[in-house]
Order: C-alpha cells, then structure tokens, then sequence
C-alpha cells in the first residue's frame, strides 16, 4: 500500500488574460509519503493544489497540464478541458466531484473561517463520513473516533466553528478532512494563525495521522523548517520558489531602529 | 441582541397587534373632536342619538366600547356598518371580500416566488437587472389603471360574466407582482443576500469537500430569506388596498378604503383587526421559522439568531 | 472620466430636478383659471370631446381639460403639494438611517436593540393600511399631505436603518472607529465624515431618494382612489388639484376623450420623479 502512486500531475500551466498564474508545475503524490509544495506567496501553490482536486475558477484557466488518479484509473481528468475556458472548467467541476471529499480531501488554513459557522462540528464530521466508501455502523461512535484521533474530546462535535479556539478548529478541519478515509489528502498552509507551540502540534498531528491511515499527504507550506523536517518529496512552485534543502539561506536582516 | 430576542418580539408583536390596532383606532376615534355616535347619526340630520349611543355600546367611553367590541370579534362578530350599509353586520362583507385580496396576493405572489428562485439558483443575469429596476419604478396606480382600461375596453359593464373577474385578478395580481419595485426587490435582494453568502470562505471550502453550495449556504440565509418574503407579502398586501380600488376587485382593501371614506368605522375596525391578523400571522410563521432553522438545521441557536437579518 | 467626475452629472441632474420641483411648487397658483369653453375640443355636432393637446392654446402650454383650464396648472397645484413633504420625508428617513448606522458604530448595545425592536414593530403592519386609517383620523379639515409622508417616511425607515446598520457593521463598526482613533482623527470627524460621508452616504442617500419618490407617489395614489370614488382627498385642500387628476382626466382618454395628452402629461411627470430619485442614487454611489 504505502509508495503506491495516488496521483500524478505534470506540466500544469493556468493563466489569466494578462499572465501565467501556474507553468510548467509537476508533482506526484504517495501512498503513506508527503509531498510539499513550496513557494512565495502568490506563486500559485494554493492553485496548484486545487488543480489536483479539479477545481479551476479562473478565466481562460487552464493551458496545458495533465492530472490522474493511478488507482482509480489512468485516464487524463483534464482531457477536453485545456483553452475551453470556464465552462469547460465547470464541467471538470462536476465531474470530479464524486472524487472531492471522498478519494481526495482539503485541510484548509485558517479553519475557523473555512468551516460552516451554522453547523456544529458534529454535523460536519457526519457529513463528512457519509462519503466514505463503506459506511460505518455507528455515525456516532466513527465521529467520537475521529475527534479521538486529532486530540479533541467528544463533546466539541456539539460545538460551532465560532466556539473552538484556533488550534482546535484546526484540529476540526483536520478531522472532518481525514473523516472519509481518502486516499490523498492536501493540507493548505496547516500552520497559518497559529503559535509556534500549536504549529509543531497540528504538523505532528497530521503526519502521524497521515502516516497510520497510509494516506498521500500534500503539504502546502512556505516553512522551510517543516518541509525539510517532513517532506519525501518538494515541488517547488514559482520562478524564485525556495530551495528548502539549500544551507546557505542567508540571514533576515536587521532593521535600523528609528 | 441577544439571539432570543428578535424571534421573541416577532412572536409577542404577533400576538398583541390584533389587540393593539384596534384599540389605537378606538382610541383615536374618541379623540375626534365630536361625539362618535354623530358620526352614524348626524344631528339635524337624525334624532335619537343618545340612544342610539347606548345600542352601539358608543355611551360609555373607549375602553367599553374597546372590550365590547374585542370580546364580539372573538365569536366573528364585528359588528354593524356605521355608514357605509346602514347597520349591516360587517362581518358578512369582511367574509366575502378576503377570498378575493386573497387570490390577488396569491397571483401577485407567482412573479416574486418565480423572481426570487431564478435569482437563488443564479439563472437571471445581472444584464438583466436594468429592466427589473425600469419596471419597478412604475407606480401601482397606474399600472392598474391601464388593467382597468384594458378590461372596461375588452369587457365593458358586462355583468354575470367571470371572464372580466379572472382578468381584473390576474391582471392586478401581476401588477402587485411587479410595479413599486416589487419584483426587482425579489431579484436582487435575494440574489445580493446568496451572493454576500456563496463568497463566504466557507462556502468555497466547502466546495473542496465536494459539497454543494446551495446545501451550506442555504440554512444560513433561510432566517435573512424568511424575512426578505415576509417584507415582500407586506409590500403586495400594501399594494392591493390600491389596485383593489383602480382594478375594482371587492377585496378587504377596498373595503377600507370605501369605509373610510365614509367614516365607517364599523369597517374600518374590521378590516384592519384582518389586516393585523394576518400580519401577526406573518410575524409567528417568521419568529418559528427561525427559532426552527436555529434549533434544528443549525442544532444551536447560539450566536446565530443574533446575526439573523429581518 | 474619473468616477467622482462621473457622479457630479446625476448631482446636478438630481438638484436640477429638486429645484424645480420645489420652486414650481412654490409658483403655483391657489386657485386654477376659471373655465373658457373655447379652449376645448369640438366634435362636428359642437360637442365637448375632451381637452386641446400641447402647445395648441398660447400660454397652455400642457393643454387643457374639458372646460378649457390649462393643464401645467394642475401640473403646478401638484408640485406644490408633494415637494415640501417628500423631501421632509426624504430627509427624516436620511436621519433614521444615519441614526442607525452611527450607533452600530458607537457599539451602544441597548440602543441597537431598542432601534431594531422599532424597526420590528414599524414594519410590521402593510404600510398603505396604516397611511389609510392615518388619512381616517386626521382632522376633517386638515389636508395636508405632510403628516401622511411622515407615516410613510417612518413606517419605510425600518429598511433604510437595517441597511445603514449592515453597512456600518460591515466597516468593522466600534473597532473601525477604534482603528481610526488609533490614527488621530477626532470622534466627530470619523463619524461625520469616516462613517456616514465616506461609507453609509450611498445607502442614506439611495433610501432618502427612494422614500422621496414613494411620497410623491403615494400622493398620486391616495388622490387617485379619491377621484375614482367621486371623494376629496385626503392630502390637498378641494382647491388644489394634484397630478392624480393628470392621470384621471388621462384615462378617460381610453374612453374616448380627447385627454391623451393628460396622461402623457402625468407620465411625464412620474417619469420626472423616478429620474429625479434615481439621479441622487447614482451621485451617491460608493467609490
């Protein structure tokens, strides 16, 4: 199981009218590994990743690129989509969608905004395991599981997003993204917001997580730090992305005081 | 405010405004310089006035009059006509004129419910907006009076036919549906409150888990659409006291307008208690829907209803 | 163009169209011309078949009606009576509105609570049934439309002041002018010019706008159902005539009269006063 290929992507170009927004962008994703993608911010990482789920919104979009799901099949998801502009893209929308939140799944940044604020965790977390692929016997005990296994305790499924500190609403989108059972899971920015002491905590979460259940981890980051610790394998995206293996980093400089 | 307390004001507004508009009008009736029982029995023009005072409960003050007249609506009589028909029980008009404001409502209702699902779903394109808001800005009234010229042309004073009845509140109906700005209120109020909601984060997020966006943003503008119906039921309710008159449909709202005209306070008072009735009947179906949505779609009331819009 | 230029246009428009309003309000005769029957139209038996159209009665210049009076009288008698009273109601739904707005920014919770319970309740009952029962308990004598526009003006500011209060809690509300101060600006700059002038203005002044047109409408209106029901009406005295009777002499021209003119007249007029609102909603536009 673990080292299985869960997807391919390679030669990802998106562009607006006046730029290239994503080119020349190739990752690979493993069964029980981690891949980063590293870059600046703006350079298309967050892009680059929504592209994996098939998800475009951007006009004319996409240019060149091909995207497989190896276990599912070794078809081009993209086939018939590249210069189509949004109506091609939307129809790629929902033709992947049986694979979004199921095969493949999102920990978005910033959780306490990225969960529906009228609903409580609970409800979150059922819908999300109602798209796993064999349903559970009890939706209850699968639920109090899951919070188990990301650090929460049961009574916070009764919670709304609004009511969790940032760390555990992390911890939430955590949960709800690991939930299904997918097979590859993207983690955007997982440490954004939060302290250096919650930020090593989410990380370790999400490897060990990802790691038991054999899951192909995407990690978005711009912390060098975790990708060097971390990563199996780095896309960098952008012209100047960094290189997180290169030991000559130079130093931040330091500002004049006024 | 705390979440409780709009849907707490809805609910005891609902219950106390057929109680309180009746006893506003009452009391402003007193306050009229003149004697109420003049206004039936005009001095010089009609004797026995005292007693006629005491037969109409008139002798003994606005509170009397007030809980004689409330106790007698609860059993659906609303007493007699003061001028309008000369002491005929109200009750028998009120009757016969609802079915006819109500199917009007209902018609002019089709247009704004069919307005307001294409805007929910995205299918009416914001090019499209300018002639919402040119036709909008054409007042009732003269919409109206070219429905009542088109159907006195076409039908002229013919009576026993129900051709020119079906047409006068069709007619009107879409008229309420559309003039003052009602259809283009539909349209973009709901498509400005399911646009501020589709580009919350979460929503997009959500679109990510591969679920859809009318499944989580919908319960979330449930309350806010709730209230947008309500003000547009008001609005065409408004508007049918007008068309009513132009169109010449025997509604409730013509019948205000005749009984005022008239000083007949005996219809007056009905109609509004039937006017306050069902607004109050709006209020309690608004204040349960949202405590409902709050409690069982969201599972926590919680810092939700404090945020509802009206 | 920049897009302040392009405001300045509507301005001038909507101020043109205000003032001229009001200054014919302010010209119009008491009491209209009495009738001079050879200022109508004749059929070929002699008949009265209606009025004579524009322009054709030197000084006259919006025909007459059937008894030869000339109609930009009647179109004069009605200005005077909608322009004071809209723009009153106008400016005290501009006043709610910004009530609201400044409060949701003071963060006075107990004032919010008691504006938005006022709002509920305003809003509670159809506007045209309370304005009808208003017109029944007015003093016989008194007919005005003044009180009648504020009725509507404060059973319409429910929505103005929730709009004004959404978009001042939008802004960030106390914290935005927290931030502000942070910066220096006095309380009484951030409020009249951060939060009403800069922000809350396009939505104040679009629903000022909007109730200023639903007045003159509403008059048009109530004086409408008056005519058709052969009563005074309830917002001009018996010696005034309001554009309604525009509009009612215009209908009989679907009868057969000579009285187009009338109605176009009376849609010219309601044409004036749907641009004239729509003009101050486009020069309040947000940046």
């Amino acid at each position: 199981m673990s080292g299985e290929t869960l997807l391919t992507l390679d030669d990802l170009a998106i562009r607006t009218p006046d730029r290239f927004l994503v080119d020349g962008v190739a990752a690979t994703v493993f069964a029980g590994q981690v891949t980063a993608i590293v870059g600046h911010s703006g350079s298309g990482k967050s892009l680059s990743a929504r592209a994996c789920m098939g998800v475009l919104d951007v006009s004319p979009g996409l240019v060149r690129g091909v995207l497989r799901y190896p276990q599912i099949d070794q078809s081009n998801l993209f086939e018939g989509v590249h210069n189509q502009g949004m109506r091609a893209q939307r129809r790629l929308m929902r033709a992947t969608r049986k694979y979004r939140g199921g095969y493949v799944t999102y920990s978005p940044q910033s959780a306490s905004s990225a969960l529906n604020p009228g609903r409580t965790i609970g409800h979150q977390l059922a819908i999300a395991i109602g798209r796993r692929e064999s349903r559970p016997n009890s939706v209850i005990t699968a639920i109090r599981d899951v919070l188990a296994e990301v650090g929460l305790p049961p009574r916070a499924s009764a919670a709304l997003p609004g009511e969790l500190s940032g760390g555990m609403a992390q911890r939430a989108a955590l949960a709800i993204a690991i939930a299904p059972q997918p097979r590859i899971m993207i983690a955007d920015e997982p440490e954004t917001g939060l302290d250096p002491v919650l930020r090593r905590v989410v990380n370790e979460l999400m490897l060990k997580v990802a790691e038991y259940h054999g899951v192909g981890l995407m990690l978005i980051s711009h912390n060098m730090d975790t990708v060097r610790r971390c990563a199996d394998h780095v896309v960098r995206v952008g012209h100047d992305a960094p290189d997180p293996l290169a030991t000559d980093t130079p130093a931040p400089k330091r500002r004049e005081a006024p | 405010m705390k979440w409780w307390m709009r849907p707490l004001v809805r609910l005891l507004a609902a219950i106390l405004l057929p109680l309180f508009v009746p006893a506003i009008i009452t009391g402003a009736l007193w306050a009229l310089p003149g004697d109420p029982a003049s206004i039936i029995c005009p001095p010089g023009a009609c004797d026995g006035g005292e007693a006629l005072a005491a037969r109409w409960d008139l002798d003994q003050g606005p509170l009397h009059y007030y809980s004689v007249w409330m106790s007698n609506a609860a059993t659906g009589d609303f007493g007699r006509s003061w001028t309008l028909m000369s002491g005929s029980p109200v009750y028998d008009e009120i009757v016969a004129s609802i079915p006819y404001t109500a199917m009007l409502v209902g018609l002019a209702l089709v247009p704004l419910m069919f307005g307001t699902l294409m805007a929910a779903l995205g299918w009416l394109p914001k090019s499209l907006d300018y002639l919402w808001q040119l036709v909008g800005l054409l007042p009732a009234v003269i919409l109206a009076l070219l429905v009542a010229a088109y159907v006195t042309i076409t039908w002229g004073a013919t009576f026993g036919d129900w051709r020119p009845v079906a047409l006068r509140l069709v007619l009107g109906g879409l008229v309420l549906g559309v003039a003052d700005g009602a259809l283009a209120g539909a349209v973009m109020g709901t498509r400005s409150v399911f646009e501020e909601e589709v580009k919350q984060r979460y929503v997009q997020i959500a679109l990510l888990r591969g679920e859809s966006v009318l499944s989580n943003a919908l319960p979330n503008v449930l309350p806010a659409m709730i209230g947008q119906m309500r003000g547009r039921v008001l609005h065409v309710l408004s508007g049918a006291v007008v068309v009513e008159v132009v169109v010449g449909i025997p509604g409730l709202g013509k019948l205000l307008w005749d009984g005022t005209l008239k000083q007949d306070f005996g219809f007056v008072l009905a109609a509004t208690f039937v006017f306050a009735m069902f607004s109050g009947a709006l209020m309690f179906t608004q204040a349960l829907s949202e405590i409902a949505v709050a409690l069982y779609v969201r599972r926590s009331p919680r810092g939700v209803l404090a945020e509802v819009q009206p | 163009m920049t897009r302040r230029t392009n405001r300045l246009p509507w301005l001038v428009v909507a101020l043109l169209l205000l003032g001229g309003l009001i200054v014919t309000g302010m010209w119009a005769p008491e009491f209209v011309d009495p009738p001079i029957l050879e200022n109508v139209a004749k059929d070929e038996y002699g008949t009265t078949v209606g009025g004579l159209g524009f322009f054709q009665v030197p000084g006259a210049w919006l025909g007459t009606n059937e008894y030869g009076v000339p109609l930009h009288q009647f179109a004069a008698q009605g200005a005077s009576i909608v322009a004071l009273p809209a723009a009153i109601a106008g400016m005290l739904v501009m006043a709610l509105a910004t009530l609201s707005g400044l409060v949701r920014c003071a963060d006075v919770p107990w004032l919010d609570t008691v504006l938005q319970v006022f709002g509920e309740l305003t809003g509670a009952l159809p506007r045209m049934v309370v304005v009808v029962v208003v017109s029944l308990l007015l003093p016989y004598d008194y007919k005005y439309l003044l009180p009648i526009a504020l009725v509507w003006a404060v059973l319409a500011s429910p929505a103005a002041m929730d709009e004004a209060a959404a978009s001042a809690g939008r802004l960030g509300g106390a914290r935005f002018v927290e931030a502000l101060r942070a910066h220096g600006f006095s309380a009484t700059r951030i409020y009249l010019y951060h939060v009403v002038w800069m922000n809350l203005r396009p939505v104040i002044v679009r629903q000022g706008a909007e109730v200023m047109m639903q007045v003159v409408f509403l008059e048009i209106a109530l004086s409408y159902l008056a005519l058709a029901s052969n009563s005074p009406s309830f917002t001009h005295a018996e010696n005034m005539h309001s554009w309604a009777e525009l509009l009612y002499l215009g209908y009989s021209a679907f009868l057969g009269r000579e009285m187009g003119h009338a109605l176009i007249a009376s849609l010219i007029l309601v044409a004036i006063t749907a641009v004239m609102a729509q003009s101050f909603r486009f020069a309040a536009r947000a940046r």
